[in-house]
């Protein structure tokens, strides 16, 4: 057993790995409709395991407002 | 977990609405696939089009930017600089120069600031920035397009900024609007022809691509749009897409195919606005309205002769000398 790192937006948290992208999304309340997740730099799948030691980074898809043409 | 197309390489992502398993190699052709032939299936452009592309610096216009010239087409870029504040509107630039540089094609600025006098936050309204900002970029990119030679021009709209508008615009009933909606709007009156290539690839999608093919944009949301109606949109028809997949496809695709039997003949008429010339519906359009010309043009009628403002509105015999004096 180890930790996790998972990066969201400006959040930095540690989880206890290993486990699921799809169980980390829950954790975040995030669907995996509209964010896109890499492990140690690859992008990976939501059925993939973050394991101890793993960063995590979530990208989320959403954008709206007056910025995007 | 493989690829379902090269069966080879491993997937990194899960496209259930296509039912589809997809490695970083096969993604990107399979997504300019996708735009080639929604290009074809509502006859967006063709090879001979001087193309018009509104590059914002997020991943949806500068993809689109990229696609459309890896497909063949004559694009070039135009970048509305609205002043946002915090450095957003210049760190949005620089990705759209990266991109230029990457793609060696032109691009245009406009500064909100230097045409108006103000910047886009700057404005005050009853209708939200996010609105006000909308209207303004609408104007410009028609303006400029139009009087700069372009047949056409294209803007990042994917299947989920597209969702997010008909629900809106159905939660509300807002008839005009949606019978505007559509991937093509035909030139018309003064309107140059604005199409959608992205309306059919969601905004997943649109960010895989970008990421794949490492274009870099800009990541932070506007700070105005936190509170934007839009994203909540967005958000309440993920979760739907997510208990049903395909749901956010078939919504957009299915009204468009509709909708000329629901909007048949109802088309509005339009006439060139008194101060800048803009097709509205209106006497005066909205953008002179929130922009302070309209009030500016008010008041310069008070104070003009009754000479000019005869001779403004048209009228061959003005007031004779006499009442002039």
């Amino acid at each position: 057993m180890g930790k996790v790192t998972v990066k969201y937006r400006n959040k930095k948290v540690e989880l206890e790995g290993p486990l699921r992208v799809e169980e980390i999304l829950k954790q975040f309340n995030l669907l995996p409709e509209y964010v896109v997740v890499s492990i140690n730099g690859e992008i990976v799948t939501e059925k993939e395991m973050a394991r101890p030691g793993d960063e995590v980074l979530i990208v989320s898809a959403i954008s709206g407002g007056s910025g995007a043409m | 977990m493989q690829c379902k197309i090269c069966k080879n390489r491993k997937a990194v992502a899960l496209l259930r609405h296509h039912n589809l398993r997809i490695c970083d190699s096969c993604y990107s052709p399979w997504l300019e696939r996708r735009v080639y032939s929604t290009i074809k299936q509502f006859k967006l452009l063709s090879k001979k089009d001087k193309i018009c592309v509104a590059v914002s610096g997020g991943k949806d216009s500068l993809s689109l930017w990229t696609i459309l010239v890896k497909l063949g087409f004559n694009a070039e870029g135009l970048y509305i600089h609205l002043g946002i504040e915090g450095g957003y509107s210049d760190k949005s630039l620089e990705y759209v120069k990266l991109t230029s540089e990457k793609l060696n094609k032109k691009f245009y600025i406009i500064n909100v600031k230097h045409e108006l006098g103000k910047s886009v936050p700057e404005f005050p309204s009853k209708r939200g920035t996010c609105s006000t900002c909308g209207l303004i970029k609408r104007h410009f990119m028609n303006t400029f397009a139009r009087d700069n030679n372009f047949t056409v021009l294209a803007t990042g709209h994917n299947l989920d900024d597209e969702c997010a508008t008909l629900l809106g615009n159905t939660f509300n009933w807002e008839l005009g609007y949606l019978e505007r909606q559509s991937p093509l709007l035909e030139e018309r009156d003064g309107f140059v022809r604005k199409v959608k290539p992205l309306c059919l690839c969601s905004e997943k999608e649109m960010l895989l691509y970008a990421m794949i093919e490492k274009i870099e944009y800009i990541e932070d949301e506007c700070p105005y749009s936190s509170s934007a109606t839009s994203i909540f949109l967005k958000e309440i028809l993920n979760k739907v897409e997510n208990r049903m997949p395909g749901t956010k496809m078939r919504f957009y695709k299915e009204f468009i195919k509709k909708k000329n039997l629901m909007f048949k003949g109802n088309r509005e008429e339009l006439s060139p606005c008194k101060i800048c010339g803009t097709p509205t519906t209106d006497e005066f359009c909205a953008f002179c309205k929130i922009t302070g010309a309209l009030k500016k043009f008010r008041e310069e009628s008070v104070n003009r002769s009754p000479v000019e403002l005869a001779s403004r509105e048209g009228e061959t015999n003005p007031v004779p000398e006499q009442q002039n004096r």
